[in-house]
């Protein structure tokens, strides 16, 4: 939608207009649907902006609260020793699959990445998420690539146009630039996501969510290969 | 390292998490919290509250990070929303802590306003996305944006114009009223 020849909505809608300007503005818009729309959009985002607070705009963790750190995981500890006697190992299972989103979502995309080597996860073999919800359609898949020997373990869940894939990895060697790339019917290849493999991952796994721009029927494989191309593993789904 | 090797217990998934949500967003949590309650110890205690709910919510975050932080600010905002109201039912203490918190807003449609938003933001070019902070965000005139990014004015207008339209890009058409288009 362009605006551009009829009047200035950007300067009325951002309050620069002198009133006869506004006036003139404002008998254009009672008769111009198009503006009216225009103009109501942009004070419907320039709202929704102002009312995210400031501090949004900052990033890292807050000094000389490590006490509060430390309050707040005694307090996870507790309630999560709780949930698992009463629950069992399920808590266990959808935690990991979460916590996996949420570092991807952190945009480091490795589990284990703030924990030394001496801190295993609770599950030593990674597993892709046992979502709670599973979506229609979604499919798995596993394969371990002969040479390398690294195994691949995939959930592919269909969104509207694209696909989320969430998957586990182990036997790729620490330090190795990888990409997680979701491959279409056509030969298309969509990078879902990048990371640095740590010891760690190389140890035992890792866990990753992307999504990748292909349609959820027309994925055939994924796969893990370093930046420079050499592929790791590649299952098809 | 030797941190860690004197850590006795492992760390759990769970507890990684929430390190990982603090380290990431505990700054921006405790300072919002801060400013909304005017007390650091009362800050704390929101956002370890938030850190927990977080924890216990984990599917509502999202993903990206500014819905994750999206989330983490609002749930923050709704303790203190919260606590206010809670302690306006009790007359003795209504005095006691003044806020700047507005409480009339209804707490689930914040959370997806101030999730989205972020997260549309971040999809935006750093350029745009610069220009919004500084205007919406934090508030600043056109000339102080300019000074600060160290662009001309003109720059920061055309700019902000832009990516206001960039930004309505990035965002569900149901967030703009405009049901049924997506
Ligand atoms: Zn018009």
């Amino acid at each position: 939608m362009t605006t551009d020849n009829h009047v200035d909505v950007d300067g009325y809608v951002d309050g620069e207009l002198d009133t006869e300007q506004s006036r003139e503005v404002e008998s254009h818009l009672a008769g111009c649907a198009t503006c009216r729309e225009e103009v109501n959009s942009l004070r419907e985002l320039q709202s929704y902006l102002q009312e995210v607070p400031p501090e949004a705009l900052l990033d890292g963790p807050p000094a000389d609260a490590d006490l509060l750190l430390q309050r707040t995981l005694r307090q996870v500890r507790q309630e999560s020793a709780r949930t698992r006697t009463g629950r069992g190992a399920v808590a266990t299972t959808v935690s990991i699959a979460a916590v996996a989103a949420v570092l991807a979502a952190a945009g480091g995309v490795l589990i284990g990445r703030n924990a030394g080597p001496d801190q295993p996860l609770a599950v030593p073999e990674p597993t892709p998420s046992a979502s709670s919800s599973a979506v229609p359609g979604t499919r798995f898949a596993s394969s371990v690539d002969p040479s390398t020997g690294a195994r691949l373990t995939v959930r592919v869940e269909p969104a509207s146009g694209f696909v989320r894939v969430n998957v586990a990895v182990t036997g790729l060697p620490a330090g190795e630039p990888c990409r997680l790339i979701v491959v279409g019917k056509d030969g298309r290849r969509e990078t879902a996501g990048s990371w640095l493999v740590s010891e760690k991952g190389a140890q035992q796994g890792t866990t990753l969510d992307g999504t990748a721009l292909i349609d959820p029927d027309d994925v055939t494989a994924v796969m893990i290969e370093n930046t420079s191309g050499q592929k790791f593993v590649s299952t098809p789904v | 390292m030797a941190g860690f090797a004197t850590r006795r217990r492992r760390e759990t998934a769970d507890e990684e998490l929430v390190r990982t949500l603090f380290t990431e967003h505990g700054k921006a949590m405790l300072a919002y919290a801060t400013r909304l309650t005017g007390d650091r110890a009362a800050a704390e205690d929101v956002v370890q509250e938030a850190l927990v709910r977080a924890w216990r919510h984990l599917d509502d975050l999202g993903n990206g990070k500014g819905s994750v932080r999206g989330w983490l600010l609002t749930v923050v905002r709704n303790i203190v929303t919260d606590r206010v109201r809670a302690r306006n039912a009790r007359p003795a203490e209504v005095a006691e802590s003044p806020t700047t918190v507005p409480v009339e807003h209804d707490h689930a449609d914040h959370v997806v306003d101030t999730m989205v938003v972020l997260q549309a933001l971040d999809r935006l070019s750093p350029e745009h996305r610069v220009v919004l902070e500084q205007v919406y965000l934090q508030g600043r005139s056109v000339a102080e944006a300019a000074d600060v990014l160290g662009i001309p004015p003109g720059t920061v207008k055309s700019r902000s114009h832009y990516a206001l339209r960039a930004l309505r890009e990035h965002f569900p058409a149901r967030h703009l009223g405009m049901e049924g288009v997506a």
